[in-house]
């Protein structure tokens, strides 16, 4: 009995150094272009068996290990958007998916095409939703069009549930694109935050925006 | 005691006895490793994956204790000539079928209780919410079962134990991606589509009853969704049921089927 348990163990740990044998770097496929297979977000579905939500969560796992890898070595992101299209096709709701997305696409893989399509089918899918909205026009200002940018910000910070820090943001970027009236509106606002210290600043950033507002008038 | 409450406790028993609590072990097992395996990857969305791991689990272990136990819950007691003795007493054949699925509903509805119980404990282990929509899945999974668990006595009173075991694997399969039929009517000609609408009527709609979106994302379900759930379950068994005691009844309690 004892020895066959040795035997059964040895087997075992032999037939585990085999396999460390059959998976050697000359047999190994390239990561990459092991994803470069990877199934559309339309087969996922299917193959899925009715567990998208699985699907999406194994994709994503893939898209943030695919992220690391290519982060520590060559910078290199051509499968990423991809792999956040059918994340974000699997489950339509996963808000993380399409912020990191597009984050990853608009500063890492400098694909702010493909960034703003996500974030937009992140819009579409989730109406209402802040978050989504704010990264939008957050992304917009950091890397596109400043006006587009100023503007869903502040969409954004109208909607239910925003944090106070979006009307901040929405004003401060309103009023660099001179768009002083909105952003004196959304200062006012934050005139009246039950917060002291973002009164102070809403106070002096609206004394500030009412200055240049009346030279410019003058200038006029 | 009555005869069917006779029949339905002594299989409860058995299925116990049969170690299907092995099964809820190795359910908590595959769920906290699952858990603390793929939370770090997961960048901050380990709450979502522990509850889709956790209801995918609760599903595939309510299948896995509904091909142990129910397959075989005709035939052993054809070929162990318990039945003889059974239908020796006035005990009908319905009454005989209703024993056995009630026996194994209580053991689907006890394992699935002591499955959900172990996914809420990680979650609060881990200091995850959870609320009403995870409580809401997980009721609609032991729907699920349920109608497996008639599907299984189905197949067991027509045809051999390993015959049924692959049949109820395979029911759960197809109950689990009918919602691919729905997209593929849509793409086929008339008369294609109307085949498939048509087996979208027989097959189980297993993926109907799947809340797993509505736990993650916190959305309740809707009463009438409740509703028309647990009319579905309650007709699609009870149907089930009458054509297993149709089959059994035509079939010889003297061993070989």
């Amino acid at each position: 009995m004892r020895r066959a348990l040795v035997a059964a163990v040895a087997a075992l740990l032999a037939a585990g150094a085999a396999s460390e044998r059959l998976s050697s770097p000359a047999r190994r496929v390239e990561a990459a272009e092991e994803l470069r297979l990877f199934p559309s977000g339309r087969f996922l579905e299917t193959a899925s068996l009715g567990f998208v939500h699985a699907a999406a969560d194994w994709t994503w796992l893939t898209a943030v290990q695919y992220y690391g890898r290519h982060h520590l070595s060559d910078r290199d992101y051509p499968m990423a958007n991809h792999l956040f299209e059918v994340t974000t096709r699997l489950d339509p709701r996963f808000r993380t998916a399409y912020i990191f997305g597009g984050l990853v696409l608009s500063e890492d893989a400098g694909d702010l095409e493909g960034a703003r399509r996500l974030l937009a089918s992140g819009a579409r899918a989730n109406p209402g939703d802040w978050q989504i909205e704010f990264h939008r026009g957050f992304m917009e200002t950091m890397r596109g069009d400043r006006r587009i940018g100023a503007a869903q910000m502040a969409r954004a910070s109208g909607m239910a549930g925003a944090a106070p820090y979006t009307k901040r943001m929405a004003a401060h970027a309103l009023s660099k694109i001179g768009r002083r009236e909105a952003a004196i509106r959304l200062w006012e606002e934050l005139a009246r935050d039950p917060d002291e210290a973002i009164r102070a600043i809403a106070e002096q950033r609206l004394a500030d925006l009412r200055q240049a507002e009346a030279g410019a008038q003058r200038r006029r | 005691m009555k005869p069917l409450t006779a029949i339905a406790w002594n299989t409860f028993l058995e299925a116990i006895r049969e170690r299907v609590l092995y099964l809820m072990v190795g359910f908590a097992c595959f769920v906290f490793l699952a858990s603390r395996l793929l939370t770090p990857l997961a960048l901050g969305e380990g709450r979502r994956v522990t509850i889709d791991v956790g209801l995918l689990g609760l599903s595939v272990f309510g299948l896995l204790i509904v091909v142990f136990v129910g397959h075989a819950l005709v035939q052993r007691e054809i070929e162990r000539g318990s039945a003889v003795f059974v239908f020796s007493r006035p005990v009908g054949r319905g009454a005989f079928v209703a024993g056995k699925y009630l026996g194994l509903a209580a053991v689907l509805a006890l394992s699935n209780i002591a499955m959900g119980t172990i996914l809420i404990g990680i979650l609060e282990l881990s200091g995850y919410p959870w609320g009403g929509p995870l409580v809401g899945a997980i009721l609609l999974i032991q729907l699920q079962v349920w109608i497996l668990g008639a599907i299984a006595i189905l197949f067991a009173s027509l045809c051999s134990p390993i015959l049924a075991g692959l049949l109820a694997v395979a029911a759960w399969v197809i109950g689990n991606a009918a919602g691919s039929l729905v997209s593929l009517a849509g793409m086929l000609p008339e008369s294609g589509a109307h085949t498939v609408r048509a087996l979208l009527w027989l097959v189980p709609r297993l993926d109907l009853l799947n809340a797993t979106g509505e736990a993650i994302h916190g959305h309740g379900i809707e009463a009438s969704r409740w509703l028309w759930s647990i009319a579905y379950a309650a007709l699609y068994a009870v149907g089930s049921l009458l054509l297993a005691r149709i089959a059994f009844s035509r079939r010889s309690l003297l061993g070989g089927g």
